[in-house]
């Protein structure tokens, strides 16, 4: 049973108040070195079948609505067989 | 009395307000439209995947405010893909028809999500987002807004370009475009419907624009103009004594004007 993971982020560019606020907060308690932060998001899914056709389940999985394109991008990868 | 309340049922429109786990402010809209003369129903998502109801038989469809399914994956995105997976075809023909479409708040984020807004070219293209306030808070307070197109739903009551007080409250209502030609053709297409002012009516910025939209964006609408998504909740004001400050002295709460403005639309037809 393939396990799929999914990673959702913001494309470059796109301004994300959660990670500013996370960044800012981070230098406040004495972690200066920190340059910068990027939140993202993971979905894991086992799914029957092969390989092949549980990363095709889940990239229509993502585009269908696990992503918005406007604003964020996506990457999958296996986990497991 | 208004005239439109002592209409027959019969005669009253019949307005679709949707609903599934997660929304809110139905009720109020709900209570909105009926004072406005018409006649709505809760239509739960469920019974239309089930083929119980058939939106045609509205003549609009209300998509409330909330945080349907918990917001979970992304603001309105669970509530989107349940309506494109069972009605997208009838939901197209129903805008087709000009009958109004109006989605507040996280209805707002559904129709960006389906891509129902802006719409330019026809083709339901997600090209229009709801990203997180800037302020990187949930913002729930009193703003203003001003009618900055030439929409004939609302002319009547809301072209005089005075800003009008209502009420915001989310964390997600920040307009962003994959490009920034979108905003400037919906702009030249007259698609933005309200813009966020000060309460004259001589700029904005923060705290006026409560989530850093960019062109201090409120409300756009498709290029027919009968589908609307709005960030701000006028059905939280249909009376003048839900409205703050000297705006207690106005003769109508905003939502009046704006549920009124859509009933008459309708009518009209």
């Amino acid at each position: 049973m393939p396990k799929i993971l999914v990673r959702i982020e913001y494309l470059d560019g796109v301004e994300d108040p959660e990670s500013e606020t996370v960044l800012k907060n981070l230098r406040s308690i004495g972690f200066g070195n920190v340059a910068s932060v990027r939140i993202s998001r993971s979905f894991e899914f086992d799914l029957t079948g092969n390989e092949k056709e549980a990363i095709k389940s889940v990239r229509e999985i993502s585009d269908k609505l696990l992503y918005n394109p406007v604003i964020q991008k996506f990457t999958i990868q296996k986990i497991s067989d | 009395m208004d005239s439109k309340s002592i209409l027959p049922e019969s005669d009253k429109p019949r307005v679709a307000i949707l609903r599934m786990e997660g929304t809110n402010n139905e009720d109020e809209a709900f209570h909105s439209f009926r004072r406005s003369g018409a006649e709505p129903e809760y239509v739960h998502i469920n019974e239309i995947s089930r083929g119980h109801i058939d939106l045609e038989d509205f003549s609009a469809i209300f998509i409330p405010g909330g945080f349907s399914a918990g917001d979970y994956v992304r603001a309105g995105a669970i509530f989107a893909a349940r309506l494109r997976f069972s009605v997208m075809d009838k939901l197209v023909r129903f805008i087709s028809s000009e009958k109004p479409v109006i989605g507040i708040c996280n209805g707002f984020q559904v129709l960006a999500e389906l891509g129902l807004i802006p719409d330019i070219g026809g083709r339901q293209d997600r090209v229009v987002t709801l990203a997180p306030n800037i302020s990187s808070r949930f913002e729930c307070r009193y703003v203003y807004i001003r009618m900055t197109s030439r929409n004939k739903m609302f002319s009547a009551r809301f072209s005089n370009g005075k800003p009008r007080q209502v009420p915001v409250a989310h964390a997600e209502g920040r307009v962003l475009a994959s490009d920034m030609k979108i905003i400037d053709a919906i702009d030249e297409n007259g698609q933005i419907l309200f813009r966020y002012s000060n309460p004259d009516g001589t700029g904005c910025g923060y705290p006026w624009n409560p989530n850093g939209s960019v062109k201090d964006i409120a409300a756009i609408t498709n290029p027919a103009g009968n589908v609307i998504g709005l960030m701000p909740h006028p059905e939280r004001v249909y009376y003048n004594f839900q409205m703050m400050g000297n705006e207690k002295n106005d003769p109508n709460g905003t939502g009046k004007d704006f549920f009124d403005s859509v009933v008459d639309f309708i009518l009209r037809k």
